[in-house]
C-alpha cells in the first residue's frame, strides 16, 4: 500500500513520491511492533453501514479494514491478486472468471468460496437499495465450482475491475448474509467480513471498536506487511467539530484524527508530540466548471477573460500560505494512471488583466455600470455561482472571496451562492448557473468521461460544464469502455488539452488531505482510490 | 370528582396529541417537499460520479416512491404515521422509530442532567444572593447576563479547553457513564441557570416578604430555613414551566453540543437528516419534539396545580 507523506517530504514528494519514503520519515526504518489500541478520531459517521447503499467515504475507509476483496488496486495502478488468485476476461470484456483462494475464513469461522460470493450478489440483488450492482453493471454470476466463480456484466468496462477492488465490493459472512441482511444498515457489528480487523462494538453518534483478526494471513502479496495486522484495536469516535478533534490529539486523547483544517495543521506540525500526513488526492483538482451552455458563458472569450481575471497563485498565497499547489488541469497528478497526467499544460495560463480586459471589449462588454462591472446592451457581466454548500471544506469560502474580488477588478460579477444539496441537485439539473466548483476524489481517468461526455449532462450525471460534442465523446468514452491503458493514457491527455483551450473549467489547486497524528503513529497507509487505508500496516512506536 | 377530571384530563391530552401529529407531519412535509430537491436526486448526483445511467437512475426515484404523484406520497405517509408506522429512513434504511429509540436514552440523560444541574445552581445562587446588597446584586446579574448570551458553543470549547484538553478531567467526548455526561450537561445547564436565577431571585424576594414568610420567621424560623422551606415552594413555580418547555427543547435541540462533545442525540441525526432531505426521519422526529411539547407542558401545568392548588381559582 502507498504510503502517507510525512511533512518533511513535502517538497520533495513534488518531484519523487516514492523516493521520499526512505528520506522524509525517518522513524519508518524501526522495526514495526506489535500490541496497542489506536485511537482515531474521524470527522463524520457515516448514516448508513450497509457497504453496497450509498459509497461514502467514511464508510469505505472503515468498511475497508473489516471486509476484503477480489483483487487489490496497487500503487502502479494495476489490480493485483487478493481472494482471487487470478482471473480470466473474455474477449468482448463482459465476462469475468475469477480463481478464489481456498484458505480464507470469516470472522465467524466460515470458508469464504465462491458460494460465500453467491450469497453476497444474491443479497444485493434482492435489495432494491444496493448500489455496487447498479454501478458495477453486473449482470449475473456462475458459480463454476467451489473455488471458481464467473460474472458476467452488461457492458466491457473499465471500471468493472475498480469496482471490484473497492469496499463495496466486499464480502460477508454466508450466516450474516443469512440472518443479518436486514441489520446491516444499522449494526456495522453484524458486518462480518474476512479482512483484518473486525467490528466488536458500536454506538451511533459516538463511535465503534475495531479488534484484531489474529487468523489474518491472506493480505495482498504486494503487501509489505503480511500476516495479522500490528495493531490489537482501533478504537474509532465520530467529531464533527474540527477544534475538538485538534484538541483531543493535542492533548494526548487521540493518536489520528481526520481532516485536519489548514489552519490547524502548523500548530500540529509544531506540536512537541504532534505531526501531519499528508497526500494529495487523485481525480478532479479542486475547480471551476463554465456553463459553456449558458450566455454569456456560451463566449469562450468571456470564459477566457474570466481565466485571465483570476491571479490564482495570489489567491492560494494569501489563503493557504503556499500550501496547495496550484492546479493546471482538469486532471490531478495524483491519479494513478502512469502518463495519464497532461502535464505539459503546467503553467499554460497566468494573471494577465489586459489580455482580459481585451478579450472582455472584443466579445462586446466595453461599458461599465456605476459600481465598475462590465455591461453589454444594458447587462451587467454578472455569473451566477453555485455552491453547494454541504461539500465547501478546506476554507474555499475564503478562496472564493478572493476570486470574486480579482474578478471584480477586471468588472465581472461572480455572485456566489451556497444552497443546500437539494437545491443544488436541482439547479444543476435545470442548468441555471454559470458556474460551480468542485473536487472529487477518483481514481482514474474515467472521471474525464464522467465530466464531458454528453451523456452524462446534470440531468442524470454530473457534466456540469455542459459538454455536449459528439468529437469529444469520441475521446472521454474510452476511457471508461477501453482496457487498452495506452489508449486511455492517450485520450485522457488530449481530454485535458481541449478541456484547457476551449476552458471548460478553471482549474485552481491539487486537493491534498491531512490526517494529525501522534509521533508514536507510523505505518499510516493510503488507499489508491484516493482514501486513508486501512489500518492492517499502521503501528504504534512504544 | 378527581377520577373524572383525570379522565377529562387524559381526553383532552390524548386529542391533543393527535392534532399535533397530523400538525406536525403535514407541516414537516410541505416544507421538505417546497424545498428543491428530493433525497433520490442527492443521491443519484453523488453516485454519478461512479456512473449511474439514466435507467439505474429511475429505479432509484422508483424504489423511494418519488415517482408517484405528491398527494399520494402525502396520504401515504400521513396515513402510515396514524397506523404508527413512521417509515423507513431514505438515509439509514432502518425504521425511523428504530433509529429514534436508539437515540433517545442519551438524548434523555443529557437533558435530564443539563436541567437538574440548572436548577441546582440556580436555586443555589438565588437562595445564596436573595438577600445580598447592591453591589452583590449587581455583580451576579452582570454575570447572569453574561452566562445568559454566550453561544453555548463557545462554551462548550472553553470548557473542553479548560477541564478536558488541559486538565485532563473529563473525556473530551463519548456517553460511557457520568463523567462523559458532565461537561455536555455543564454546557447546556450554565445559561439555563443564568435566566433560572433572573427569574427566581425577584421572585423569592417577594415572596420574602409575604406575610406568611414574616410569621414564619416570627415563630423563631431561621431566615434560610424559611426559605428553602416555604418561599421556595412558591417562587419556583415558574422555574417548573420553564424547565418543561427547556426539557421539550432538548428532545432535539440540543445539536450543537451532541456535536461538540460527539454524543449520540435525537438533534444530531435530526441536523444531518436535514440536510439530505431524508423526509421520514425529519418527521420522526418534529413528530416526537411535538408531543413531547404536549405531553410534558400539559404533566407540568398538572403537576403546578397539585403544588399549588389556589392557581386553579384565579
Amino acid at each position: 500500500m502507498l504510503m502517507l507523506q510525512k511533512p518533511l517530504g513535502r517538497l520533495l514528494a513534488a518531484s519523487c513520491s516514492a523516493l521520499m519514503l526512505g528520506l522524509a520519515a525517518p522513524a519508518l526504518a524501526q522495526t514495526p511492533v506489535s500490541g496497542g489500541t489506536l485511537t482515531y478520531y474521524q470527522d463524520v459517521e457515516p448514516d448508513n453501514w450497509n457497504l453496497t447503499h450509498v459509497w461514502p467515504t467514511p464508510l469505505l475507509v472503515l468498511g475497508g479494514n473489516v471486509v476484503d476483496r477480489l483483487i487489490y488496486l496497487g500503487a502502479d495502478g494495476d489490480y493485483h491478486p487478493w481472494l482471487a488468485t487470478a482471473w480470466e476476461i473474455s474477449e468482448d470484456g463482459k465476462v469475468y472468471t475469477f480463481n478464489l483462494r481456498q484458505d480464507v475464513k470469516f470472522h465467524n469461522g466460515e470458508a469464504f468460496d465462491a458460494h460465500a460470493v453467491a450469497a453476497n450478489i444474491d443479497m444485493w440483488k434482492a435489495d432494491p437499495n444496493t448500489t455496487t450492482l447498479r454501478v458495477a453493471g453486473l449482470d449475473g454470476y456462475e458459480v463454476v465450482d467451489d473455488h471458481t466463480i464467473r460474472f458476467t456484466f452488461a457492458n466491457p468496462s473499465a471500471q468493472a475491475m475498480w469496482v471490484m477492488s473497492v469496499p463495496a465490493f466486499g464480502f460477508l459472512a454466508p450466516a450474516a448474509v443469512k440472518n443479518h441482511a436486514s441489520d446491516l444498515s444499522g449494526d456495522p457489528t453484524k458486518m462480518i467480513g474476512t479482512g483484518p480487523f473486525r467490528i466488536t462494538g458500536y454506538t451511533r453518534g459516538q463511535g465503534m471498536m475495531l479488534e484484531r483478526n489474529p487468523d489474518y494471513a491472506w493480505a495482498p502479496a504486494t503487501s509489505e506487511h503480511q500476516g495479522p495486522a500490528y495493531l490489537d484495536g482501533v478504537r474509532v469516535n465520530f467529531a464533527p467539530d474540527p477544534s475538538v478533534r485538534v484538541g483531543v490529539l493535542s492533548s494526548g486523547q487521540a493518536d489520528l484524527i481526520a481532516n485536519v483544517p489548514s489552519v490547524f495543521v502548523p500548530q500540529l506540525e509544531n506540536g512537541a508530540n504532534t505531526t501531519v500526513w499528508e497526500q494529495k488526492s487523485p481525480g478532479l483538482p479542486y475547480h471551476l466548471d463554465l456553463n459553456i451552455q449558458q450566455a454569456p458563458m456560451d463566449d469562450i472569450r468571456v470564459r477566457k477573460a474570466l481565466r485571465a481575471a483570476l491571479d490564482v497563485p495570489s489567491a492560494l498565497q494569501a489563503v493557504y500560505f503556499g500550501k496547495r499547489e496550484q492546479a493546471w488541469s482538469s486532471l490531478s497528478p495524483a491519479t494513478p494512471l502512469v502518463g495519464a497526467y497532461n502535464e505539459t499544460l503546467e503553467n499554460g495560463w497566468s494573471f494577465d488583466a489586459a489580455g482580459a480586459a481585451a478579450l472582455l471589449d472584443e466579445a462586446g462588454w466595453t461599458e461599465r455600470d456605476a459600481a465598475g462591472y462590465r455591461v453589454k446592451d444594458g447587462q451587467r457581466l454578472a455569473l451566477d455561482w453555485s455552491v453547494r454548500a454541504s461539500l465547501v471544506e478546506d476554507q474555499r469560502d475564503v478562496l472564493s472571496e478572493a476570486l470574486q474580488s480579482m474578478a471584480r477588478d477586471a468588472g465581472i460579477e461572480l455572485r456566489r451562492a451556497p444552497v443546500d444539496s437539494g437545491a443544488y441537485t436541482a439547479l444543476m439539473k435545470d442548468g441555471n448557473y454559470h458556474l460551480t466548483d468542485r473536487s472529487m476524489t477518483t481514481p482514474d481517468v474515467y472521471i474525464l468521461r464522467r465530466i464531458y461526455g454528453s451523456g452524462m449532462l446534470p440531468t442524470a450525471g454530473v457534466n456540469y460544464s455542459r459538454v455536449s460534442d459528439p468529437a469529444v465523446d469520441e475521446i472521454v468514452d474510452p476511457l471508461v469502455t477501453s482496457r487498452d491503458n495506452a489508449l486511455r493514457v492517450a485520450n485522457a491527455r488530449k481530454a485535458q488539452e481541449l478541456d484547457f483551450e476551449n476552458v471548460w473549467s478553471i482549474p485552481l489547486y491539487v486537493r491534498v488531505q491531512h490526517f494529525g497524528a501522534s509521533k508514536s503513529l507510523q505505518g499510516l497507509s493510503y488507499d489508491n482510490s484516493g482514501w486513508l487505508g486501512s489500518f492492517y500496516t499502521t503501528w504504534l512506536a512504544k | 370528582m378527581l377520577h373524572s377530571l383525570r379522565e377529562s384530563f387524559l381526553v383532552s391530552l390524548l386529542f391533543k396529541v393527535v392534532v399535533v401529529t397530523w400538525a406536525a407531519a403535514t407541516i414537516t412535509f410541505i416544507v421538505m417537499h417546497a424545498t428543491p430537491g428530493t433525497y433520490a436526486d442527492i443521491l443519484t448526483s453523488d453516485l454519478s460520479q461512479y456512473g449511474v445511467t439514466p435507467e439505474r437512475r429511475q429505479e432509484i426515484i422508483a424504489a423511494y416512491g418519488f415517482d408517484r404523484p405528491v398527494w399520494q406520497q402525502y396520504f401515504l405517509y400521513v396515513g402510515n404515521v396514524f397506523r404508527g408506522n413512521l417509515g423507513m429512513s431514505y438515509a439509514q434504511s432502518q425504521p425511523v422509530a428504530q433509529i429514534i429509540s436508539g437515540q433517545i436514552l442519551p438524548t434523555l440523560q443529557l437533558a435530564v442532567a443539563a436541567i437538574g444541574l440548572a436548577l441546582v445552581l440556580s436555586v443555589s445562587i438565588a437562595v445564596a444572593t436573595v438577600r445580598a446588597g447592591w453591589f452583590g446584586r449587581s455583580l451576579t446579574s452582570v454575570l447572569e447576563v453574561v452566562v445568559v448570551s454566550v453561544p453555548s458553543f463557545w462554551l462548550g470549547l472553553v470548557l473542553l479547553t479548560t477541564l478536558s484538553f488541559g486538565l485532563g478531567w473529563f473525556p473530551a467526548s463519548g456517553s460511557d457513564g457520568l463523567r462523559a455526561l458532565i461537561l455536555p450537561a455543564a454546557t447546556l445547564a450554565i445559561p439555563m441557570a443564568g435566566t433560572f436565577v433572573q427569574i427566581l431571585r425577584p421572585e423569592l424576594q417577594s415572596e420574602i416578604q409575604a406575610p406568611y414568610f414574616i410569621t414564619a420567621r416570627a415563630r423563631g424560623r431561621r431566615f434560610y430555613v424559611a426559605v428553602l422551606g416555604h418561599a421556595l415552594t412558591h417562587a419556583m413555580l415558574p422555574i417548573l414551566t420553564l424547565s418543561a418547555s427547556y426539557f421539550a427543547f432538548l428532545v432535539s435541540g440540543a445539536v450543537i453540543v451532541e456535536n461538540l462533545f460527539g454524543r449520540p442525540g435525537v438533534g444530531r441525526i435530526l441536523l444531518n437528516a436535514v440536510v439530505i432531505k431524508d423526509v421520514p426521519l425529519v418527521s420522526g422526529i418534529v413528530i416526537l419534539s411535538a408531543v413531547a411539547f404536549v405531553v410534558i407542558n400539559q404533566s407540568v401545568d398538572r403537576l403546578i396545580l397539585w403544588i399549588d392548588p389556589r392557581i386553579e381559582k384565579r
